[in-house]
């Protein structure tokens, strides 16, 4: 990993069109701006990972569900669509 | 890219026939991109999305509006232009025949219980053949929402899918 030091207000480039700048700091918490281009995605690290351990939690459990859970599952839905 | 494998053994009849690519992957997968919608012996609204790269890998998953009426997304340039769109920032609910979106369930046994993830919807552009995974950040939505509690409450959910601003 590399490693810089900067400064509130100074800057960091990553290739041509990507410059990370901080804009402030107190105690732990850094504030930091982003520019980017709009086709570039920008994603807090815990929110990618928190997906992540849903699709896999998602893909195991879906191969174990039988009949009984499909049945309860589809009865979740047709509560709903009664309740309406 | 739509190569099938002979050992799968499809077990619902294809909604729509043609496999769905996310050049991306799922979130986490991304060594399988190559998809079918399948309807699930669950029955309705349940679908089954399985990989075609990975037998062992199916996901079920539903119209999160069947979860939350009001559930509201928000594309990103990114997620449009990957999605193959024309124009930006276009609303997929708009023409249903044309896309779909759809959250992942997670299924628990002992005690049952069901979850959906609000959090990080599919979206599929059946045009251009193309899915993506999307991130609503900043919108609220819950990772774990679960079904069997909230089923009845039609808004008991949050701000609407709001993306980041990059630029």
């Amino acid at each position: 990993m590399l490693v810089l030091g900067r400064k509130t207000n100074q800057s960091v480039m990553i290739g041509d069109d990507i410059i990370i700048t901080i804009l402030a700091v107190d105690g732990d918490q850094v504030k930091i701006g982003i520019q980017a281009p709009a086709q570039v995605t920008i994603l807090r690290q815990e929110l990618y990972e928190t997906v992540k351990q849903e699709n896999l939690r998602a893909a195991t459990l879906a191969a174990q569900t039988d009949g009984k859970s499909l049945a309860n599952l589809k009865s979740l839905f047709q509560k709903k669509q009664e309740g309406k | 890219m739509t190569a099938q494998p002979d050992s799968i053994v499809l077990s619902g009849s294809a909604e729509e026939s043609q496999p769905i690519e996310f050049p991306a992957g799922l979130i986490g997968f991304d060594e399988w991109k190559h998809f079918v919608v399948l309807t699930h012996p669950g029955g309705e609204p349940l679908r089954l999305l399985q990989s075609l790269d990975d037998v062992r890998v199916s996901f079920i998953i539903a119209d999160p509006r069947q979860i939350l009426a009001d559930y509201q997304i928000a594309l990103s340039e990114a997620d449009t232009q990957s999605l193959q769109y024309p124009g930006s920032s276009q609303t997929p609910w708009l023409d249903e025949t044309q896309s779909s979106v759809y959250c992942i369930l997670s299924a628990q046994e002992e005690p049952f219980s069901v979850t959906a993830n609000l959090l990080g919807p599919l979206v599929i552009n059946w045009q251009s053949g193309l899915g993506r995974q999307i991130i609503l950040s900043n919108s609220g939505y819950n990772p774990r929402h679960p079904l069997a509690g909230n089923l009845m409450a039609e808004s008991a959910t949050p701000m609407v899918g709001e993306e980041q601003e990059s630029c």
